[in-house]
C-alpha cells in the first residue's frame, strides 16, 4: 500500500499529541511515586481503559485477526473465557489485598505476604520478561511496517522507541496510561469500521456464515472433542487451562495490568477498574476477530480479495493489513496505521513502565541501595526508562538474528508464569501458607511445566525427554502444561507450608483474607459496588456465549 | 482535579482527525478503496467529529 500525504499528516498529528501529553504531564512529576505509581490519583474511567488497553497491543490486533481467519469465532474464548472471569475475580476478591497492603508493586506484595526470596524470584523473572516482550513487540512492529510500507526495520523501530522514550521519560506511568487511553479510542474508531465494511461486503453476518464451514461461526458447538475444531482443544482443556490457570495467572498477578488498577484514586475505584474494563473487553472480539472471519469469507467469493498464502496454507498474519488495503482509502488508512503504531508503542510503554517500578523498588531499592533520599529513586526511575528501552531495542535486534532463541525464552517464561496464580490464591486466602511453601511451590510448579513440555509432543514441539502424550495442537499442549504446573505448585505450596512454621497472624493483617478489613461501599448506587457490577458483567458474558453458541 | 484532564487533548485530537477526514472526503470525493463503494472517509470523519465533540463537552461540564 502507498501512503498519501494525508496519511502522513495523520501519523504526525498523532505523534504531536502523544509527545504533547508527555510534555504537559512533566510538571506533575516531582517524586519517585509520581513517576512510578502515579501516586494513586487517576480517575476510574482512565484506569479502566488503561487496564484494558495495556493488553491490546498490536500483536494482539494482528494475531487475533489472524486467529479469526484460522479458527473463527472460537477465538473469542480468549476474551469471554480467558479474560472476563479472571477480571471479575481480581476486582472483587484480590484488589482489596493489593491496594490495601499499600504495596507499590506485585512483587512487593509477595515480600510483605511471604518473604524476600519469593519476591526476588518474581521480581527478577518479571523484569526480564517485560524487557523481552517489549523487544519482541518492537521486532514485530519493524517487520510489519517493512512488509506493509517498505519502511526499513531500523526506521520504524528507532522512531517508535524514541517517541516512547520521550513521553515515558517526561510523564512516567501517568503518561503511559494517558497514551494507552488515547490508543484505545484510536483502535476502536480505527478498526470498528473495518469489521463493519468487511462483513457488509461479505453479505452481512448470515450470508457470511453460510459461506464458511459452520465451525467458524460457533464458539462452543464443536468443542466436545479436540478433533472437531481447528484449535484442537476440548472443553476441559479450554476451561481449565485457558479459562482458569492461564487467564487468572495473567489478569490477577501480572503487574503490567494490575499496576493500572493500583493507580486508581481509592480502594473502591481500584476494585471497579477491572469490572468496568470488562464491558469493552467483551466487545473487542467484534472489532479484532470478526474482520479475520470476514477475510476468509471474502477470499472464497472471488471479488478481488485474496488472503495471501504461505507454504501449503494461508499467511493468516496478513489478514488485517490486506483488509485495510482493500477497504480503507487514503485518509482512513492513516488512521488505521496510527492505531497500529499506537498499539505497538503503548505495548512497549506498558512493559517499560512496569519494568521501571519493579526494577527501582523491588530490585534497586531492595538489593542495591536501601536508604536513599526519594530524589535519588526518581533519578534511578528515569535512568531505568532509558536503560529499559535500550535493552528492548537490543532484544528486538537479537530477535531478528536468532528467531529460535526468542521462542525458547518465551517458552521458559511460560513455565515461570503458569504456576503463579496458585501462589497468589493461597497467599491471599489461606493464612497458613508460608514463605518457604510459596517459594518451593513456584520452583516445583515451574519444573513441572518444563517436565510436561519435555514429555509431550504437539506439532513437533516438546518431547525432549520422551513422548508420553501427543496433543493435536501446541495450544492444547500449552493449556495442559499450565494445568500441570498450577496443580504442582498448589499441592507443594500446601505441603511445604504445613511442614514449616506459620507467620504470626499479627504480621498478616491487610494481606490475607479473614485478617483484613475490607471497607464496605457505603451508600453508593449498585453500579458503583463491585458485587452487583460483577453479576451484571457475568450475565452479559454468558449472554454473548449463548448468542454465538 | 489532581491531574490534568485527558478529555481535553483527546477530544481535540479526534476533532482534528474528523476535520482532516471530512476534508479529504470533500476535496477528493473520488478517493475510494478497491472493495467498497462507501465513502469511508466521510462517515468515519463524521463519527470522529461527534466523538471529539462529546469528549470536549464532557471536559467542559466537569
Amino acid at each position: 500500500m502507498t501512503l498519501h500525504w494525508v496519511d502522513s499528516l495523520i501519523l504526525i498529528l498523532y505523534f504531536v499529541f502523544v509527545l504533547g501529553i508527555g510534555w504537559r504531564l512533566k510538571k506533575k512529576v516531582s517524586t519517585s511515586e509520581d513517576f512510578l505509581t502515579s501516586r494513586r490519583s487517576l480517575p476510574l474511567w482512565i484506569t479502566s481503559l488503561a487496564f484494558l488497553a495495556a493488553n491490546l497491543g498490536a500483536q494482539e490486533l494482528v494475531g487475533m485477526c489472524a486467529s479469526g481467519a484460522k479458527y473463527g469465532i472460537m477465538t473469542a474464548h480468549f476474551y469471554w473465557v480467558g479474560a472476563i472471569p479472571a477480571m471479575i475475580f481480581v476486582g472483587v476478591f484480590m484488589m482489596p489485598f493489593y491496594y490495601g497492603s499499600r504495596a507499590r508493586s506485585v512483587p512487593e506484595y509477595l515480600k510483605l505476604r511471604f518473604d524476600e526470596k519469593t519476591r526476588g524470584f518474581n521480581a527478577m523473572t518479571f523484569a526480564a520478561m517485560t524487557i523481552f516482550s517489549s523487544g519482541i513487540s518492537m521486532y514485530a512492529l519493524g517487520l510489519l511496517f517493512q512488509l506493509m510500507l517498505g519502511w526499513s526495520f531500523a526506521r520504524s523501530v528507532l522512531l517508535s522507541a524514541a517517541i516512547v522514550l520521550v513521553y515515558t521519560l517526561l510523564g512516567g506511568l501517568t503518561s503511559a496510561i494517558y497514551n494507552e487511553v488515547l490508543q484505545f479510542f484510536l483502535v476502536v474508531l480505527g478498526f470498528a469500521p473495518l469489521a463493519i465494511l468487511a462483513v457488509l461486503r461479505a453479505g452481512g453476518w448470515e450470508a457470511m456464515a453460510a459461506r464458511l464451514p459452520p465451525v467458524m461461526t460457533h464458539s462452543w458447538k464443536y468443542m466436545e472433542t479436540a478433533s472437531e475444531n481447528p484449535m484442537g482443544v476440548e472443553v476441559f482443556g479450554m476451561v481449565a487451562g485457558l479459562g482458569f490457570v492461564l487467564s487468572f495467572g495473567y489478569w490477577c498477578t501480572d503487574f503490567l495490568v494490575v499496576q493500572r488498577a493500583m493507580a486508581a484514586r481509592s480502594m473502591a475505584d481500584a476494585r471497579l477498574t477491572p469490572l468496568i474494563a470488562a464491558f469493552p473487553k467483551m466487545i473487542i472480539p467484534f472489532i479484532v476477530i470478526v474482520p479475520g472471519i470476514a477475510a476468509l469469507a471474502l477470499h472464497t467469493m472471488n471479488i478481488g480479495y485474496v488472503l495471501p498464502s504461505k507454504g501449503n496454507g494461508y499467511d493468516y498474519d496478513q489478514a488485517l493489513t490486506t483488509l485495510m488495503a482493500q477497504f480503507y482509502p487514503n485518509g482512513m488508512l492513516g488512521v488505521g496505521l496510527a492505531g497500529l503504531l499506537a498499539s505497538f508503542m503503548s505495548g512497549m510503554a506498558g512493559n517499560v513502565t512496569a519494568f521501571n517500578t519493579v526494577w527501582t523498588y523491588d530490585i534497586y531499592q531492595s538489593y542495591i541501595r536501601r536508604q536513599a533520599p526519594d530524589s535519588h529513586y526518581l533519578w534511578v526511575g528515569r535512568l531505568t526508562t532509558v536503560f529499559g528501552i535500550v535493552l528492548s531495542l537490543g532484544t528486538a535486534y537479537l530477535a531478528r538474528q536468532y528467531n529460535n532463541m526468542m521462542d525458547l525464552l518465551q517458552l521458559v517464561f511460560g513455565f515461570v508464569n503458569a504456576p503463579l496464580f496458585a501462589t497468589f490464591l493461597l497467599g491471599m486466602f489461606w493464612k497458613r501458607a508460608t514463605g518457604h511453601g510459596a517459594f518451593s511451590g513456584l520452583l516445583l510448579g515451574t519444573a513441572s511445566a518444563a517436565l510436561t513440555h519435555g514429555l509431550t509432543v504437539a506439532e513437533g514441539k516438546g518431547g525432549w525427554l520422551g513422548n508420553l502424550q501427543e496433543f493435536p495442537s501446541t495450544m492444547a499442549q500449552n493449556f495442559w502444561i499450565a494445568i500441570f504446573a498450577w496443580s504442582a505448585c498448589f499441592v507443594s505450596t500446601i505441603a511445604v507450608s504445613l511442614a514449616t512454621r506459620p507467620r504470626p497472624e499479627l504480621e498478616l493483617r491487610g494481606l490475607v483474607h479473614g485478617l483484613t478489613e475490607i471497607p464496605g461501599s457505603g451508600d453508593v448506587a449498585w453500579y458503583r459496588r463491585p458485587g452487583p457490577l460483577a453479576v451484571v458483567v457475568g450475565l452479559c458474558c454468558l449472554a454473548l456465549n449463548a448468542v454465538f453458541w | 482535579m489532581a491531574m490534568w484532564d485527558l478529555r481535553t487533548p483527546s477530544g481535540l485530537f479526534f476533532l482534528l482527525l474528523g476535520v482532516i477526514l471530512c476534508g479529504t472526503a470533500v476535496f477528493s470525493p473520488a478517493a475510494r478503496a478497491p472493495l467498497t463503494d462507501v465513502n469511508v472517509n466521510l462517515w468515519t470523519g463524521l463519527v470522529m467529529l461527534a466523538f471529539g465533540g462529546l469528549l470536549l463537552w464532557l471536559a467542559r461540564r466537569a
